[in-house]
């Protein structure tokens, strides 16, 4: 019995008889075949079969075309499998032969999931099943053949059934204590899609059950990151909530003042304004408040907006890289104790200690000049905007 | 309305007003502080304000969230912040200066949307007892606690 895999690799095997990608050596043959074993309970027309292969593109002969490729198929999978018996040609269709039985592993995925679903099913059957569909799911369907459209929607599809299920089983491996297999599980859903938050947290909070703190660290900063470039995520409220668990946690362990100097000073770069996330800006914006009554001193904070539409794609594209630029300029302008953070694609936002309104604005100006006057002709315009530190907490009024 | 004592000496963005007397409703005195040379007469509490306004852009603390503004184009001369402003006056030599009529302590915190904010306390003679009166968000908020411990109606 033939067996077909198709999620993340392309292969079918037969024993030890096993057609690869590179023994087909076409893309056109392996969406071909890839076409008939997913739509095998009805015969193809040619019509079908063309639009399937060609969607768009113009072809003069899709018959002939068609023809041909079908000959090359066969021949490549009887040098394979020492048989052509896999396609009937019909009056104007071609299908499966229905008398070789195939296991389909996306088929297989799926089936698993809906059986794990099912109203009758006990958790410990649905998490077995469960499991038994994370197990299936090696990547992507059809990866070398994601540029027609069909493929790209199934792809879509088994990708999110997976990453639903991966969601579940996370849920129930917590319940169970089974902090391990969640790490594994969530770190090869994470090979799958880099960009997804929930994964994320998850792989995050598999590893501080395991105490595995410094590594739940340097994973959470790498989260943000990826998230800040992928998505534009700037501020991700699960994330952040996990910061502040962690940061609980790390406080527990025992430390020398030395090795919290040490890990206190561990900056890369020294130079210039001090560039941090969100969630940090705001921690200092809170301390600022605070100290700024005691120290009898004026504080702002400044937001750089871009202030043309951002709408289609190439707008984004030069938004993203004139935020670049301006912040390198922030961080060159700024006094190297000033804070300063991205909030998105279009916005900066900087702290400015010891600055009157006016000395505010003038400072914003010049970053904003210095922008102008490196990269003329972007048409990039900024639009600048200052308010005093709150007080952190209201007077009493008497 | 009088709460809980403070016995803490003047701070640097500490303010003493000795009032001498009061007058149509005016306050006759002068103000001390540890940043001054010497002690500022008013006679009345708005021109201490103005006075000790000026006085804090000349030092450059508290730090004032805005610049002044004119009219015309004159330029206001405005120190940037200076966090540890020089002491100009000894502490034990304000602390025993009392005005005629009534002494009082003003904590001047922030200045913030061209205003004053901090705290307001009475000083009772002689014993140097500071008595903490209130908060203020505003300078027309501190001139009515100063009108109340001056009696002025």
């Amino acid at each position: 019995m033939l067996t077909a895999y198709f999620l993340g690799k392309f292969q079918i095997v037969d024993g030890e008889k096993v057609l690869t990608e590179q023994s087909i050596r076409s893309e056109m043959l392996m969406k071909l075949i890839l076409y008939f074993i997913i739509h095998r309970d009805h015969a193809l027309t040619i019509q079908e079969l063309s639009a399937a292969l060609w969607e768009e593109d113009e072809i003069d002969n899709p018959t002939g075309a068609l023809k041909n490729l079908m000959y090359r198929l066969r021949t490549t999978m009887k040098e394979i499998f020492g048989t052509d018996a896999f396609f009937v040609t019909g009056r104007g269709t071609y299908s499966w032969n229905s008398e070789i039985e195939i296991d389909v592993d996306v088929e297989l995925f799926e089936d698993c999931v809906k059986k794990a679903t099912q109203s009758d099913c006990s958790r410990a059957q649905k998490k077995r099943r469960l499991l038994e569909a994370i197990d299936l799911y090696k990547g992507e369907f059809g990866v070398k053949c994601k540029d027609v459209y069909w493929v790209m929607t199934q792809a879509t599809y088994y990708h999110s059934l997976y990453l639903s299920v991966v969601l579940q089983l996370a849920e129930m491996l917590i319940e169970d204590e089974e902090y391990h297999q969640l790490e594994e599980m969530c770190g090869d859903a994470l090979q799958y899609d880099v960009a997804d938050e929930n994964l994320h947290c998850y792989f995050v909070k598999a590893l501080i059950l395991q105490n595995k703190l410094e590594l739940a660290r340097v994973h959470l900063e790498e989260a943000e990151h990826i998230l800040q470039e992928t998505l534009g995520i700037r501020n991700s409220r699960p994330l952040e909530k996990l910061r502040k668990e962690l940061m609980k946690l790390m406080k527990n362990d025992l430390l020398s003042i030395k090795e919290v100097l040490h890990e206190a000073t561990q900056e890369e770069d020294y130079s210039g304004a001090f560039q941090c996330s969100f969630g940090v800006f705001k921690e200092i914006y809170r301390l600022e408040s605070r100290k700024i009554d005691r120290l009898g001193m004026a504080e702002h904070i400044g937001l750089i907006t871009i202030n043309n539409p951002v709408k289609e794609q190439t707008q984004h594209f030069f938004a993203r890289q004139a935020m670049d630029r301006l912040e390198l300029i922030t961080k060159n302008s700024l006094r190297s104790g000033d804070a300063y953070t991205r909030l998105n694609d279009i916005q900066l936002l900087t702290l400015l200690p010891g600055c009157s309104y006016e000395s505010a604005k003038r400072v914003l100006e010049r970053i904003c000049n210095l922008f102008y006057e490196k990269y003329t002709n972007t048409g990039i315009e900024f639009k600048t905007d200052i308010r005093e530190i709150e007080e952190y907490h209201p007077k009493k009024k008497e | 309305m009088m709460s809980e004592k403070s016995s803490n000496p003047l701070p640097r963005n500490g303010l003493r007003l000795c009032i001498h007397k009061v007058e149509n409703k005016e306050a006759y005195g002068e103000v001390h502080s540890l940043l001054f040379k010497e002690p500022l007469h008013f006679q009345s509490f708005a021109e201490m304000l103005l006075m000790v306004d000026g006085m804090f852009d000349q030092i450059g603390y508290p730090q004032a969230f805005e610049e002044k503004r004119t009219f015309t184009d004159a330029l206001v001369h405005t120190r940037p912040y200076d966090g540890s402003p020089d002491i100009m006056q000894d502490v034990k030599k304000i602390e025993s200066c009392f005005g005629k009529r009534n002494t009082i302590e003003i904590r001047v915190e922030t200045r913030r949307k061209a205003n004053w904010q901090g705290t307001v306390y009475a000083i009772t003679n002689r014993e140097n007892k500071k008595q903490h009166v209130a908060h203020f968000c505003s300078e027309m908020e501190l001139l009515r606690e100063l009108m109340c411990i001056c009696e002025i109606e």
